[in-house]
């Protein structure tokens, strides 16, 4: 494959956290590059007690440098009326800032964030073939205002769970 | 848990409670053949973990 994930132990989020979030560039907008800084922070402190499971993605034939983006997912349930559905959560999804908004022929003629999310997928198949997930959730970043982020998820299948337009879910 | 950014700081969002039409439209929902099949025509691979 032209790219692999790593996932990271929490022993390496916990003193590799600076390395880390000095891996990828931030957005060029100085507030959404402190709010992406913050957030990749918090998922990595999550990530040094096992809260979350952080993966890095790369390009192995080299063409594009560096880590692509990071994706990390935690177990959750949601309260469907009175019943509990087991999730699976993705915390963060963040592409580098050197390769939003590209498609890359070389990687599946897909966009960097359209790979990480699918390697979500394929993890929430791998979860349920040990134990039973229904559905894959997300609270995407800057909520609605977000037009962008949203008709992305949208895109791959994503709709808002209720008319507060917050949580978005797949089911799978 | 799920994070979002909130006046300078890092706030952890409660999971949702979703009733009526909502808690119905989600119980039903279809699984979106194109996302899933996109990720069913990939090998991803995983390396040890760092």
């Amino acid at each position: 494959m032209p790219y692999t994930f790593t996932p990271y132990t929490a022993t390496t989020a916990k003193h590799e956290k600076r390395s880390l979030l000095n891996a990828i560039e931030f957005s060029d907008n100085s507030a959404k590059s402190e709010r992406e800084q913050a957030l990749l922070s918090k998922a990595l402190s999550y990530a040094s007690n096992n809260s979350t499971q952080l993966y890095s993605m790369r390009d192995t034939t080299g063409k594009l440098k560096g880590i692509l983006g990071f994706v990390a997912l935690s177990a959750s349930e949601v309260l469907i009326d009175n019943h509990k559905k087991p999730v699976v959560l993705v915390d963060l999804l963040i592409v580098n800032n050197k390769y939003r908004s590209t498609v890359y022929e070389h990687l599946d003629n897909s966009k960097i964030s359209q790979l990480l999310l699918e390697y979500a997928g394929s993890k929430f198949y791998d979860v349920r073939e040990h134990i039973g997930v229904s559905y894959l959730i997300l609270y995407p970043d800057g909520g609605q205002g977000n037009k962008r982020l949203v008709d992305f998820y949208k895109s791959r299948g994503f709709s808002y769970a209720t008319n507060k337009h917050e949580w978005m879910y797949v089911k799978l | 848990m799920a994070f979002k950014y909130e006046n300078g700081k890092v706030i952890q969002v409660s999971m949702p409670h979703i009733t009526g039409e909502d808690a119905k439209k989600m119980l039903n929902a279809k699984v979106p053949k194109k996302f899933v099949e996109s990720i069913k025509s990939k090998k991803f691979v995983t390396e040890k973990a760092a």
